[in-house]
């Protein structure tokens, strides 16, 4: 078994942080422009577009926990993958994938 | 509304709670053991564990009350319970498992190697619980006056709900460890969910359709109802009085009592009316059910869901269960199963609550317990409405097994405030400070004991809020002080959290900075609020204007990474091992190594 290295560990750490700060910016943009829709848009929270539904309750009611939960199996399933690619390959493979960007998640 | 199911039921839930804690009073012989059930908890289990841990009284009966009582603004506040876990996911799940300690005081000392840090996190942890703890007291007591209304003892049943769930929490805690607690949460959140969702089922069962529902309730403005004098009342210039706004809204045969009443003539007798609620976001608009701004103004549309979705991932006894599980990955795997448990549990309130409003008022008129509960079918007290919504569809089971729904999310929240107050008091301060040899016996011996001491001091609390007056400053004290913990959790930990899992160059003294700036904020914007509650200053001064925020984390938690990132900039003291922190937070020798020791042993 290959121990840690802080080199490796940098690598990954790197390749990780991407895919969290992506993710987190994603999530936070969602989370505001809720709201920010709910104060400022009349056809977002004035119409109903389903019986008595407006987009704001079919969003906030059902779709949006739909979003998250798909958020959650998305990112977990890429984060447990890079961590995989990145701790199992070898070094000169991780240095060429740097170069080339993200790596395939 | 003493009922035989409840009783049963509840009764039948506090039995499997005891039987089970003794059942595994064996596994505890070490503090590991103790505090953590051995790191062996799989995902499932330990997703449903946390789902018990999260899901307090507060969501099982105050989701759907929220949104009974406010349509979408009620649905957003649940929205924000949902979301809180992406950021736990994405943030802390992984690294904090791999980094490997017992609790957050444990992690912050280990990280910036420093027992100060240690402390701080210890009064951080100890400031949460106690927060979250309070409400729960104020949820048994308030449960209990509602389903079984009697005392024992001579005590009030508010007292008698507040000591019997102490007592239970505090035998089957102290004598189940991790691994008793850990089991009975995940039944508990079985319990509470499959309630959750038999009242769902049944409402659809009765023909309920969530678009028509709110399309019939859209058509006439949100109502809920009031308790005000008959001189409140009939105050003010006719047409644009109390009474009138009462009479626009109310059937004449519900008017009836209110016209009684004013013809009395006595000023000061109380009566119930239903009112028509007005629009706090677009006060040119009626207030609807289905659109917002019966809750929150434009500034606490943002700052209450960023409390909620921030706020969970510094709450100490859901990220002590992140400590539980055998790996990082698996702690990325448990949170995805928490995303689903909760997202499939805020649907099911979103649809109880809107169900209630339409079905309530059909069968008020005909059950006499409902229709004493409600005014022209509208509840007085609006968290009653999952009990009495059990009643009107399946009956006194159907009331027995919310019961059971609402007890067992009460003790499983506790269960896990209790373990992670003890793991703090026993390992961070006994073990670290006190006594760093002690045998693994006193160890969990001292483990039990702060156990017992704190669901002692949180008797006290659950006694004293109604003492002090604290329950008639707030008209919804459990939610109130359950977004104080989140509020207080978000502004100590989150910034910490975030800057020390994913920049290197965070230092001791920047985090230290960071924390009290955050933290610090956070508990003296609460203490302005309940100054300004309960009358203690002018509402027009600027202690009482400042109280006004009802969710800080809007500022704190900017302000608390803001100070973190200034501050370690300017300090040069980076930990002198850091690098090895960064191995142990990021690197995942480890978990190879014990997967391929697995994949050995089972030959694959």
């Amino acid at each position: 078994m290959e121990p840690d290295t802080i080199e490796r560990v940098d690598q990954v750490f790197r390749k990780q942080r991407r895919l969290t700060f992506s993710y987190a910016a994603v999530f936070f943009f969602l989370v505001l422009l809720i709201p920010y829709l709910t104060i400022n848009a009349e056809w977002w929270y004035g119409r109903p577009v389903w019986g008595g539904l407006t987009l704001n309750f079919l969003v906030v009611g059902i779709v949006f926990h739909l979003v998250y939960w798909l958020m959650g199996l998305f990112y977990t399933i890429q984060a447990n993958r890079l961590e995989d690619e990145l701790l199992n390959r070898p070094s000169h493979t991780l240095d060429s994938s740097k170069k080339g960007g993200a790596l395939h998640a | 509304m003493l009922n035989l199911w409840a009783i049963l039921m509840v009764v039948g839930l506090i039995a499997a709670t005891v039987w089970i804690s003794v059942a595994t009073r064996k596994f505890n012989r070490t503090a590991e053991n103790f505090y953590l059930a051995g790191r062996k908890i799989g995902f499932l289990t330990n997703a449903s564990a946390i789902c018990g841990d999260y899901f307090s009284a507060a969501s099982f009966l105050g989701v759907a009350a929220a949104i009974y009582a406010s349509g979408l603004d009620g649905v957003w506040y649940a929205t924000g319970f949902g979301a809180a876990f992406v950021p736990v996911l994405i943030f802390v799940a992984g690294p904090l498992r791999r980094f490997g300690e017992y609790t957050i005081p444990d992690y912050l000392a280990a990280r910036f190697q420093s027992p100060l840090a240690r402390l701080i996190g210890v009064t951080a942890v100890q400031a949460i619980a106690i927060f979250y703890l309070a409400p729960q007291m104020v949820g048994a007591g308030a449960t209990w006056t509602v389903l079984v209304g009697k005392g024992l003892l001579g005590m009030s049943p508010f007292a008698t709900g507040v000591v019997v769930t102490v007592l239970i929490m505090m035998f089957y805690v102290a004598m189940g460890g991790m691994k008793g607690t850990t089991i009975n949460q995940m039944i508990q959140f079985w319990v509470l969910f499959t309630a959750m969702f038999l009242v769902v089922a049944l409402a659809f069962g009765r023909g309920f359709n969530l678009s028509r529902a709110v399309a019939e309730l859209n058509r006439g403005p949100l109502t809920n109802t009031a308790k005000v004098t008959v001189a409140q009342l009939m105050a003010g210039e006719e047409g644009k009085r109390l009474y009138d706004q009462a009479k626009a809204v109310m059937s004449p045969e519900a008017m009836q009592a209110v016209d009684a009443a004013v013809k009395a003539g006595d000023a000061d007798a109380a009566v119930w009316v239903v009112l028509p609620q007005k629009n706090k976001l677009h006060p040119e608009r009626t207030m609807l059910f289905g659109e917002p701004g019966h809750r929150y103004r434009w500034l606490d549309q943002f700052s209450m869901v960023l409390a909620l979705v921030l706020g969970t991932m510094g709450l100490p006894h859901i990220m002590n269960r992140y400590y539980t599980n055998p790996s990082g990955r698996t702690a990325r795997w448990t949170t995805v199963w928490v995303l689903a448990f909760v997202a499939a549990f805020y649907i099911l309130a979103t649809l109880a609550g809107v169900a209630g409003r339409v079905l309530l008022k059909a069968f008020a008129a005909a059950d006499p317990v409902v229709s004493s509960l409600t005014v022209d079918g509208q509840l007085k007290v609006t968290d009653q409405l999952m009990p009495l919504l059990g009643r009107i569809l399946a009956g006194e089971f159907g009331l027995g097994y919310v019961a059971a729904g609402a007890f067992a999310a009460m003790f499983s929240t506790i269960g896990g405030l209790l373990m992670a107050s003890a793991a703090s008091w026993g390992h961070d301060i006994y073990e670290q400070f006190i006594n760093p040899n002690a045998p693994e016996w006193k160890k969990v011996a001292v483990g039990k004991a702060a156990v017992v001491g704190m669901a002692l001091f949180s008797l006290l609390v659950g006694l004293g809020i109604p003492a002090i007056g604290l329950d008639k400053a707030y008209p919804s004290l459990i939610a109130m002080m359950v977004t104080w913990a989140f509020a207080v959790s978000a502004g100590s930990f989150v910034p910490m959290f975030i800057t020390s899992i994913w920049w290197k160059r965070a230092t001791l003294r920047g985090t230290l900075a960071g924390m009290a700036a955050g933290g610090g904020l956070t508990v003296l914007f609460i203490i302005f609020n309940i100054l300004r509650q309960t009358g203690a200053v002018a509402p027009d001064s600027l202690v009482g204007t400042l109280g006004t925020l009802t969710f800080p984390t809007v500022f704190t938690v900017p302000l608390g990474l803001l100070v973190i990132v200034a501050v370690s900039l300017l300090d040069p003291k980076l930990p002198t091992n850091v690098d090895e922190i960064w191995i142990r937070i990021h690197g995942t020798a480890r978990e190879r190594l014990q997967r391929s020791l697995q994949a050995a042993r089972t030959g694959a």
